[in-house]
């Protein structure tokens, strides 16, 4: 008799340790399927996005977009972001694409990461190319920063240097640890 | 040397701060240096404007600004002053404040000094605008006997 209770009884554990395990995982992936789950994902879209004022702050173009419910944040695949000339500024509209991209949910910051290319030309017609690893856009700012290396090129003139700020509207840049190159036309 | 402004002007400094527009001036500040050919200047801080996408106009201050260039005669031009404003298209420069210029034919200091690059031509003093100013020129065989 007392084998058939010694085996009964370690039928029952074993029963509750694999149910507590099959419970577990479960939970672990409800958890985890909600934190990456969006609440929506685009492909393939254009967005028009529009400060308080209800001006064009930027339009994207992107081939996923992805949106984080909890926090109302955009991820973005390869976005190629449109930021308008400002009224009063002498510049024209900035190009920025990147690797990635990521909207704050007010829309009023925007962070490129990974082959960032900022391009626009400036008043007299001249082109004018940003290279970096990060940029951070405040498009109702018209403002962009930097804290890597940044390359800005024009016509028969290289900048280079880190720790960027920037006012895409009046088109002026600062920089630390400046090198810049004049080549002659 | 006039050939240097074919030459590329690479610029450092701690810091700079740029219009992006092709006329636009760019300022450096901190430790500026400027290397176009055989011209070097050193100096805390510096203004470089284009004109039609070209450096047109470099204009200096530093405790001292130290400048060197060799003139197209081959001697080389050594000049220190608080101040240094450099026509890149005429080539005619402007230092003011405690000049000291050095060359091999004489030296020559004063308040205001105004040079040719190309010419090698010198206006200091009244002709400069400037006040006093003392020169020394060395004989052409100071060393033989």
């Amino acid at each position: 008799m007392n084998w058939r209770l010694a085996l009964s009884a370690m039928l029952v554990i074993a029963a509750i340790i694999i149910g507590g395990a099959l419970w577990r995982e479960r939970a672990a992936l409800d958890n985890s399927l909600e934190q990456g789950r969006s609440d929506y994902t685009l492909y393939d879209f254009e967005l028009v996005s529009l400060d308080a004022q209800g001006k064009e702050a930027f339009t994207l173009h992107a081939p996923k977009l992805t949106r984080d419910p909890a926090v109302r944040t955009l991820a973005v695949v390869t976005p190629v972001f449109l930021i308008p000339a400002r009224d009063g500024g002498n510049g024209a509209p900035w190009d920025v694409r990147s690797k990635t991209g990521w909207v704050s949910a007010a829309g009023d910051e925007i962070r490129l990461r990974g082959d960032v290319v900022a391009t626009s030309v400036d008043a007299d017609g001249q082109s004018v190319r940003m290279d970096t690893q990060q940029l951070n856009v405040f498009p109702h700012a018209n403002r962009a920063t930097s804290a890597v290396q940044v390359s800005v090129k024009q016509p028969g003139l290289i900048l280079n240097g880190h720790a960027m700020e920037a006012r895409l509207d009046l088109q002026r840049v600062s920089m630390k640890d400046a090198k810049a190159r004049y080549v002659p036309k | 040397r006039s050939s240097d402004r074919r030459q590329p002007m690479d610029v450092e400094g701690a810091s700079f701060d740029t219009s992006l527009n092709d006329n636009g001036v760019t300022v450096f500040t901190g430790n500026v240096t400027i290397r176009q050919g055989s011209l070097m200047i050193q100096a805390d801080r510096a203004e470089i404007s284009r004109a039609g996408g070209n450096p047109s106009r470099a204009v200096l201050s530093g405790r001292p600004v130290r400048l060197t260039e060799q003139l197209d005669d081959g001697t080389p031009m050594n000049a220190t002053s608080a101040r240094v404003d450099y026509d890149l298209r005429t080539e005619i420069v402007v230092f003011t404040g405690g000049v000291n210029l050095q060359q091999p034919r004489g030296n020559l200091s004063g308040d205001r000094v105004t040079y040719n690059m190309k010419s090698g031509q010198v206006a200091s003093g009244g002709a400069a605008g400037g006040g006093r100013v003392k020169m020394r020129i060395m004989p052409k065989n100071a060393g033989t006997p």
